[in-house]
């Protein structure tokens, strides 16, 4: 019994504990990427965002990503791989008005992402 | 990844109440709990191994938490003996020294044919070679024998009359007709073959005949000549 008990306390420590690093991690990562791209976006709106700006932002959500590939589905992380590469090919071209869309998609995405994984009955079901 | 844990957990559940509503006959000889984590857990390790896009802890998690309830489970039905019929069932007494329980045998989803093939495989082949027979909760059957039953197995029995149905492939196996059976039930004071739960009958003319609600009833008849298998 002693054995059993001890090997259920183990798998739920594991289990909680993974689950409560995850979403700490989670939504840290996606917060700090959120912040770098509200700044990005003010700047895209005065539209003296460069290249470099987003060369700086794509540094920053490699980084992020190194984390994020062990802890979400890698299609969530495709997507803001696109529309990161789509706002930084704008910014580029200098259409500002196409790069703010996207960076607006990236910034809804960084709430959307994390909440699609939150212990809701929604998500549940 | 606590979505993951509750989805897993859900499912386990579900699974378990299916699996125990759907009875004995489907679960080999595992518990009702086993057979689920059997079902699940090879399943929730191959999600992440076959699609590289999953991170391999939704995997980890999960198989833990298979893990995890597996143990609370187990623990549960060998400390708490109120639970257990819950978790595991309980063993079912399908024939007792009265003859068959025709109740039982539908609570498992069970007919006649079901336990005489049971019987034959547990090596029994009629049905007044035994005091005692039981489907227990992990779907085996046992049955505790008569003494001297191997000399009452002289013959093959077969159901001639099952659930107040006459049997026709068994009866024209026979070489007898209805006529004649209903002239056995009509001495026996039985009014309707459909008022019979199971009548039996050997080449060497050995009678099992229970009426349903009744205790069970052998006897040998005479049966014309040049009829024997």
């Amino acid at each position: 019994m002693i054995k059993s008990l001890i090997s259920i306390a183990i798998a739920l420590v594991a289990v909680f504990g993974i689950t409560l690093t995850e979403t700490t991690l989670v939504r840290s990562q996606f917060h700090q990427f959120e912040t770098a791209l509200a700044a990005n976006t003010q700047k895209v709106e005065e539209e003296r965002a460069t290249e470099e700006d987003l060369n700086s932002l794509k540094t920053l959500w490699e980084e992020k990503k190194r984390v994020l590939y062990a802890l979400i589905p890698h299609e969530d992380i495709a997507r803001v791989d696109d529309y990161l590469a789509e706002a930084k090919i704008f910014v580029a071209k200098k259409d500002f008005p196409l790069a703010l869309s996207k960076l607006e998609v990236l910034i809804q995405l960084c709430s959307a992402v994390p909440d699609a994984y939150r212990a809701t009955p929604e998500n549940v079901f | 990844m606590l979505l993951i844990v509750i989805r897993t957990a859900i499912v386990f559940l579900l699974l378990l109440v299916v699996i125990r509503a759907m009875g004995k006959r489907q679960i080999g000889e595992m518990q009702p709990f086993e057979l689920v984590i059997t079902l699940v857990v090879a399943d929730l390790a191959c999600i992440p191994m076959a699609d590289t896009s999953i991170p391999l802890l939704y995997g980890a998690v999960a198989v833990l938490t298979i893990f995890a309830l597996h143990e609370i489970i187990t623990l549960v039905d060998l400390k708490m003996k109120r639970l257990k019929p819950f978790i595991s069932g309980k063993p079912s007494l399908v024939v007792n020294k009265n003859g068959i329980d025709e109740f039982q045998l539908k609570k498992n989803n069970l007919d006649i044919a079901d336990l005489i093939e049971s019987l034959r495989v547990a090596g029994y082949s009629s049905l007044d070679c035994i005091d005692y027979a039981l489907y227990e909760s992990n779907g085996m059957f046992s049955a505790l024998p008569k003494q001297g039953f191997s000399e009452m197995n002289t013959s093959l029995p077969l159901v001639i009359i099952n659930n107040g149905e006459y049997d026709t492939n068994n009866l024209s196996l026979t070489g007898l007709s209805r006529s004649f059976f209903d002239g056995i039930l009509k001495g026996k004071g039985v009014s309707s073959y459909k008022r019979v739960l199971v009548l039996t009958a050997d080449g060497e003319g050995k009678i099992y005949l229970q009426e349903k609600g009744k205790k069970y009833r052998t006897f040998t008849v005479p049966l014309p000549h040049g009829i024997a298998w």
